[in-house]
């Protein structure tokens, strides 16, 4: 009878380590995985190494003015910042949003979209300075939507209001 | 084919494959380690901002200064009060103060995560404003342009 390696099979590894009845243990021509393996691991922890340090942050120029004091107050004939104000009301959790005195409503709900379109609207009065006053217990993502609105809106400078000592 | 190879018995063999592995894996491990414990970073949310500009490549010697979300200001690790930021900050002022114009060319990163108050921003702002810092930047998420905009 003819055996299945006289015809080129692939022999199972079983049967090739197999020991011999009565006779010493063969070690086979075994396939070695440990290299295989720790290049896999190796290219695996150095893609999650570069993926996390390729995802940048961005980051929104908020230049602070470089005049202080008395040098700061506007001349009479210089135009007057165009003021977004936001207010936080902790009891339900929302931020209204102001451009002037006019209300643009609620910050989720489209209220910083709003004030974008308002503040589109005063620039073509030539008013290029805008200026953003949150309350300070405001949640930080507020100032910045609205900073990111009025970067969009293409005014020229921004500014902080300082909330009193 | 190649001819089976006999085992001796009795022999000790010592696989060194293994061993040099688990040594490797743990010096990267360590490397990493280190190298995140020492980061200027630390783990925030960040507001998402269509017009964020990409940090690329990020001012040479810029200060970060980390707001995490219960309201603590840290920097490189360490939490600053706000004597402790003041000094900071003035002293970095002082290494790159323009003496031509009185203010000072250090940048400085400020990193809120997004559910932070705003009075610890608004804080680092006003510190800034003392120390005559004007080169300030937010840290944010880049996102993608809503459709419909410029």
């Amino acid at each position: 009878m003819e055996s299945r390696e006289t015809h080129g099979a692939p022999e199972p590894e079983e049967r090739r380590n197999r020991r011999k009845p009565g006779g010493p243990e063969v070690a086979g021509p075994d396939l070695n995985m440990t290299p295989m393996i720790d290049c896999v691991f190796q290219l695996l922890i150095f893609f999650m190494c570069a993926t996390k340090f390729k995802t940048l942050e961005g980051k929104l120029l908020a230049y602070l003015p470089k005049t202080m004091g008395p040098h700061n107050v506007p001349s009479p004939e210089e135009k007057l910042p165009i003021r977004v104000t936001l207010h936080w009301n902790p009891h339900t959790r929302q931020a209204k949003v102001y451009v002037g005195q006019q209300y643009m409503g609620i910050a989720d709900r489209g209220g910083i979209a709003a004030a974008e379109t308002r503040v589109r609207e005063i620039r073509t009065t030539g008013t290029e300075k805008a200026e953003i006053d949150a309350q300070p217990v405001l949640p930080f993502r507020y100032v910045s939507d609205t900073l990111n609105a009025l970067i969009r809106s293409r005014v020229k400078e921004i500014s902080f209001a300082a909330s009193p000592p | 084919m190649a001819r089976p190879r006999r085992v001796d018995e009795g022999e000790l063999r010592m696989e060194m494959t293994p061993m040099i592995d688990c040594v490797f894996q743990l010096l990267i491990f360590f490397m990493i380690c280190t190298e995140i414990a020492q980061s200027e970073l630390e783990m925030l949310v960040l507001p998402r901002a269509s017009e964020a500009v990409p940090d690329d490549p990020p001012e040479r010697g810029r200060m970060v200064l980390n707001v995490t979300k219960d309201g603590r200001i840290r920097w490189r690790g360490q939490d600053l009060t706000r004597q402790g930021l003041h000094d900071r900050l003035a002293l970095q002022a002082r290494l790159r103060l323009q003496r031509e114009t009185g203010l000072s060319d250090q940048a400085i990163l400020i990193r809120s995560d997004s559910e932070a108050e705003y009075r610890n921003v608004q804080t680092i702002l006003q510190e800034c404003a003392k120390v005559r810092i004007w080169k300030i930047e937010l840290a944010a998420a880049t996102a993608a342009k809503p459709k419909g905009r410029e």
